[in-house]
């Protein structure tokens, strides 16, 4: 018994690496094709893919993985892509330095929001991070001198690595940040530091006695995943090369949100197939960026209706059909 | 001259008091659990057994008095530090992770989580070190749920997910193993499991302390049986000194 309980395991494993692999191998392949023969329509809709792909899979970690209903996605964007614009603009940074830089700002950000934020759950951490959002939008539209204010930024220098990367080149660099980011964020879902922020969702208790800090813990997952916002944020700035406070809106927040839901929350491969679903549908479909909202609507009342734990779970039972 | 115990135990318990308003729910109680032994903790309802458990564990704060584990007082230590320094416990309740395996639930108590591993974890593809599987396999063989490995902890009946916690707690390989009345709700084969494990570990090094309604389980698996009685200590001794202690059957029964 002990025996076969070893291999179980082992299988087990091993089609769970298989799978992030295989998930890998397939996005950067039709990534690549898309970025090296589409055209530049194309090439924009897939780097906003790769960019709200970094956002939906972090804000799924955050809310669905670690557990903390967090609103202030969009102020990490925000704050990731301003500080890449300014530093690169402003202070004549290089683009890619600007990156570590970027990084560290919303991480440090994020931290000091996050301390006092990991006492709060639930319904208050809510508020609390959407207040700070909206807080956040507001000390950009006031400093002109230094975000540009209602205008924003523009004429942001271009991303330079052995020459100026844009178009087709933009979307290959937008392919791999984004497989690599995905790569990533697998490790960490399957290691003991993904475990522990699982376990201090389900049961903070039960994580305390096995040693575990739950304050920390909570922490972590909090500023990871504000991180990897500006991580989008970055990759964002450097394509469109021009930011507006638009960037800052809570709306975003919730659109995000809504492709989490769709997809299943705490379920990646559902969030994955949720965001692209939904970012790209609209752009086949021809809807306006206001219809977008009531589409996005509709799609959660259908969800709702016929696969309440989103995509994923409709894919769970799939696979369970299919094995039995 | 200060008063020092006759034999230092792996964790002391000093004149411990608790109150809740105008209750005394401990009242200047000292415990000395001594290495490699099981120890038992009984009362009658309210005698204080459970806030006695939490003092110990870490969920509440005395009043007055000291607890010391290895030499180290950490009568104000919080919890997840208590259990890196070698002290695992259960709770009343199945406190278990439900989205997660059962395998997982076990090795998350297996584990060492003296820091977060932060670059590891998300540079790396890692996974659990062999002698940490092979220790999560063998407490699962312990307490008879093997075969329930790859099932999510919210599938199992509420017996087998108190005996799931108990084998989380077990896994940590602890010094000192504290287990809030951990028989309830168990089936008789389920007991019998769970008090072969508790043997087994104590032979392995580990120190238990159990807190239990269950007298039977207490009288037969305990060598050394501490009794309170309306927030004091009113015996201590061998489970047969226990069973003709006057004062004992006075406190179940009344004189």
């Amino acid at each position: 018994m002990t025996t076969a309980t070893v291999i179980t395991k082992k299988e087990r494993d091993w089609h769970r690496v298989g799978t992030t692999l295989l998930w890998a191998l397939t996005m950067l392949v039709i990534g690549l094709a898309a970025a090296l023969f589409g055209n530049s329509y194309q090439v924009t809709l897939l780097v906003n893919l790769a960019v709200t792909l970094i956002l939906t899979l972090s804000l799924n970690f955050v809310v669905g993985y670690s557990g903390q209903f967090s609103l202030a996605h969009a102020a990490f964007f925000g704050v990731g892509a301003y500080t890449s614009a300014v530093l690169s603009k402003t202070l004549g940074v290089p683009p890619i330095l600007a990156l570590p830089i970027a990084l560290i700002v919303v991480a440090t950000l994020s931290t000091i929001v996050g301390i006092p934020a990991a006492r709060f759950h639930g319904y208050y951490l809510a508020v609390a991070t959407l207040a700070f959002s909206i807080l956040i939008e507001i000390i950009v539209r006031q400093s002109p001198s230094v975000t540009g204010g209602a205008y924003g930024l523009q004429q942001i220098p271009y991303l330079d690595l052995f020459g100026r990367i844009e178009g087709h080149a933009y979307g290959i660099v937008a392919v791999v940040v984004f497989v690599v980011f995905f790569l990533a964020h697998n490790n960490l879902l399957r290691s003991r530091l993904g475990r522990a922020i699982t376990a201090v969702r389900d049961n903070p208790a039960a994580s305390a006695a096995a040693g575990i800090n739950v304050m920390h813990t909570r922490l972590f997952g909090f500023v990871i995943s504000a991180t990897a916002a500006a991580l989008a944020g970055w990759l964002h700035a450097f394509y469109h090369r021009a930011l507006n406070p638009m960037l800052f809106s809570a709306e975003w927040t919730f659109i995000w949100l809504f492709m989490v839901l769709v997809g299943g929350i705490g379920h990646w491969q559902g969030v994955v197939l949720g965001t692209v679903l939904l970012a790209i549908l609209p752009e086949f479909l021809g809807f306006a960026t206001d219809q977008t909202i009531l589409m996005v609507g509709v799609l959660m009342i259908a969800a709702a209706l016929f696969a309440p734990r989103g995509l994923g779970g409709f894919l769970d039972r799939i696979a369970a059909k299919m094995r039995s | 001259m200060l008063a020092v115990p006759s034999q230092m135990g792996v964790l002391n318990v000093q004149s411990l008091s608790k109150s809740f308003g105008g209750l005394r729910a401990v009242s200047d109680v000292s415990l000395v659990l001594e290495d490699r032994r099981i120890h038992g903790l009984i009362g009658p309802n309210g005698a204080g057994k459970s806030t006695m458990f939490g003092l110990i564990a870490g969920d509440l704060r005395p009043d007055s008095g000291a607890v010391t584990f290895g030499g180290r007082d950490i009568t104000t230590m919080p919890v997840h530090e208590r259990a890196r320094i070698g002290m695992a416990r259960t709770f009343q309740i199945a406190n278990v992770f439900e989205s997660m395996t059962v395998w997982d639930n076990v090795l998350i108590g297996a584990e060492r989580h003296d820091n977060l591993g932060i670059a590891r974890s998300i540079l790396w593809h890692s996974s659990p070190a062999p002698s940490v599987a092979a220790r999560v396999r063998e407490t699962l063989d312990l307490v008879g749920i093997a075969e329930l490995a790859d099932v999510p902890a919210s599938f199992m009946t509420f017996g087998q997910q108190r005996l799931l916690a108990a084998a989380r707690a077990m896994a940590a390989k602890p010094k000192l193993l504290l287990l809030d009345e951990p028989a309830a709700g168990l089936s008789g084969p389920e007991i019998e499991a769970l008090t072969s494990a508790i043997r087994h570990l104590r032979s392995n090094g580990t120190t238990v302390i159990v807190v239990e309604h269950n007298m039977k389980l207490v009288m037969g698996l305990c060598e050394h049986i501490a009794v309170m009685n309306l927030g004091k200590k009113i015996a201590e001794g061998s489970p047969s000194e226990i069973k003709n202690s006057r004062a004992v059957s006075e406190a179940y029964l009344g004189r």
